[in-house]
């Protein structure tokens, strides 16, 4: 269930998580909620790249639920790699960038250099953890790294790729990715979202009933699990003002 | 079937013939075709060590897999874990592109290096000539430099190879290890479904074998022994040497400990219970019996006529009648009608209607007690 997916999959290296959303169903409450769950039961420091919403959004949600985001990012624990941050990289003329197409021709490849740099900086080894800590790499979302990329879904692919054989003190981190599958609906069907399906260990497909609207149940969030085994598991979903999440098994 | 695809690995290439290309597709289902990959692997590595396989190293290239995938221990349970000489691995997971490398000097790309594990990194996957360079070499490694032994060839994905190549390119390249002295059989995995059908009959026309993964979303096993965590069907499409090509279907289930072959019957299992009869007291089946007399009977309007044309008298004048049959037939109608008694025995069952008037049309649709006056 969706309880498990902290300790399945975010918690394996080298492990990869699509959340999968529709714009009649937002998925970012799910990436939220596996974001303050990381934060609050495990020791894994997560790396955010907000493309979408400003660390602001987070943090408000996060006090909402006790869990307070600046303290994290003050202790390495969290570490918010705003949009603008990230955008300055392309097309402003700096050595960085200059240094960047040097070497390859994707725009995403800057992008992955700072998130590198970002989840090797400042890692606080805690001696009472044995292995070291783990490090999972969250990104909301990716169709804005499509843009970012130009449109070219490879670019997307291979940078995934890179942020999942990446290595921070020996182990490979997890990644947490939202994505939106209507935007890859297009005519002739794309092979992106069956290439993200194949990149994935794990898919979350969030959706609205097909019955329609309903007052007390949400929508209903599917688990694919891919790689040990082919597990499908429907649940559906009630929020409650943005903080509070309840998972109902589909009989 | 699946054993036979075994022993082609193992035993390699023949005398004046081409290397075997075996080639694994699935669609979708990603768990049993990386079982299935890995069931092959390991078979082939149980027989090099076992001295039976002709090829005496194995090249393993990973371009979607860790290589903590391979070279886990699991693999490795009947072998000496120090000797893995013949074990090789390239790692083509970790840096494809050379960001890694090239970010930190800023410099040339530097094409490979080696892995504190053994492993080779190779730093850039879009240099297909220096990946061949690379397999060969790994490939000697691997047989201990004896120029005289084979080795054995796996890519655990061919996908990411045709993302960033055409496909004359990927075959080209795999065509050149297939007519390498050196080499003993090629394994590859490729993702059907991402590709054009014309990329996937491609890579069918290319290989010797072609397995066709089909997987069952539900799979529900009789022993109890083991819990199922899927399963579902192989196709081994095979071409011998003769030029007879073989086809067959095997069934599989991945238990904990990978995948277990196993007939049809224990994987899938008949829906009992689901039928559409009611549940009653008395029996609604037939036996097989009754069903055969069932079959026998013939239904009133099959034995009119026995076999002939037949011909319903529908109240015209004789004439009209007679005159649409034939005329052999024409007289005895005639006779018949006439003589009722005199026809004998085959006139019997004979009906006779006369009609009220002539100016009616026979089946009118007039409604006949219009004129009553109710």
């Amino acid at each position: 269930m969706v309880e498990e997916l902290v300790d399945r999959v975010c918690c394996r290296g080298g492990s990869v998580l699509v959340i999968r959303d529709c714009v009649a169903c937002k998925g970012c409450f799910l990436l939220q909620y596996l974001l303050i769950k990381l934060l609050m039961e495990t020791n894994i420091r997560v790396v955010m790249l907000g493309l979408v919403e400003p660390f602001s959004h987070y943090a408000r949600i996060a006090r909402k639920q006790g869990c307070s985001l600046q303290s994290m990012r003050d202790n390495g624990r969290f570490v918010f790699l705003e949009q603008s941050q990230l955008l300055t990289l392309q097309g402003n003329g700096t050595d960085d960038e200059a240094n960047v197409t040097s070497f390859s021709d994707n725009p995403l490849a800057a992008v992955y250099l700072k998130v590198r740099e970002a989840a090797r900086g400042n890692v606080v080894v805690d001696p009472a953890v044995d292995g070291g800590q783990k490090t999972c790499i969250m990104i909301d979302d990716a169709s804005v790294l499509d843009i970012i990329a130009g449109g070219d879904h490879n670019f997307v692919l291979d940078f995934l790729q890179y942020c999942r054989a990446l290595t921070v003190k020996k182990q490979r981190c997890s990644v947490v990715l939202l994505t939106h599958q209507d935007v890859y609906e297009e005519s002739p069907v794309s092979s992106m979202n069956l290439a993200l399906e194949y990149a994935a260990d794990t898919v979350l497909t969030v959706e609205p009933l097909s019955t329609g609207l309903a007052v007390d149940v949400h929508g209903q969030v599917t688990i694919l699990h891919r790689t040990v085994q082919m597990e499908i598991q429907p649940s559906q979903l009630k929020a409650v003002d943005e903080q509070e999440l309840y998972f109902d098994p589909v009989k | 079937m699946a054993d036979s695809v075994k022993r082609q690995i193992r035993d390699g290439v023949a005398e004046g013939e081409q290397v075997p290309v075996v080639c694994l597709l699935d669609s979708w289902d990603k768990a049993a075709s990386m079982n299935i990959f890995k069931h092959f692997m390991t078979g082939l590595c149980e027989n090099i060590t076992g001295g039976r396989a002709q090829a005496k190293g194995v090249v393993t290239v990973a371009f979607e897999l860790p290589q903590e995938f391979f070279t886990d221990e699991s693999m490795f349970q009947q072998t000496d874990s120090s000797s893995r000489e013949w074990f090789q691995m390239i790692d083509c997971y970790s840096d494809p592109l050379g960001w890694e490398e090239s970010a930190k000097d800023g410099a040339d790309t530097v094409a490979f290096s080696q892995h504190p594990t053994g492993s080779l990194i190779v730093r850039d996957i879009r240099d297909l000539e220096r990946l061949t360079t690379f397999i060969l070499q790994c490939g000697t490694a691997s047989t201990g430099h004896q120029t005289s032994e084979r080795f054995a060839v796996l890519f655990d994905s061919i996908s990411v190879l045709l993302r960033f190549h055409s496909l004359p390119a990927v075959i080209n390249f795999l065509n050149q290890l297939r007519s390498h002295e050196r080499v003993s059989t090629v394994l590859f995995l490729a993702h059907a479904d991402l590709h054009d059908p014309r990329v996937v009959s491609a890579l069918e026309y290319f290989s010797t074998t072609v397995i066709s993964v089909v997987s069952l979303p539900e799979v529900s096993s009789e022993s109890e022994d083991f819990t199922s965590l899927g399963g579902g069907s192989l196709r081994i499409r095979q071409k011998r040497r003769n030029g007879r090509v073989r086809e067959q279907i095997d069934w599989f289930y991945l238990g904990l400990s990978g995948i277990i072959f196993a007939p049809k019957e224990r994987i899938v299992q008949p829906k009992s219970g689901k039928s559409n009869v009611p549940k009653v007291q008395f029996n609604l089946d037939l036996s097989e019996k009754e069903r055969e007399d069932r079959a026998n009977v013939i239904l009133p309007f099959e034995h009119q006529g026995n076999g002939l044309e037949s011909k319903i008298y529908d109240g015209r004048e004789r004439a009209q009648l007679s005159s649409s049959l034939p005329a052999a037939e024409k007289s005895s109608a005639q006779e018949t009608m006439l003589k009722p008694d005199a026809s004998g025995a085959n006139t019997l069952g004979e009906i006779h209607y006369l009609r009220d008037s002539d100016d009616e049309r026979p089946d009118s649709d007039e409604d006949p007690d219009d004129d009553l006056d109710i």
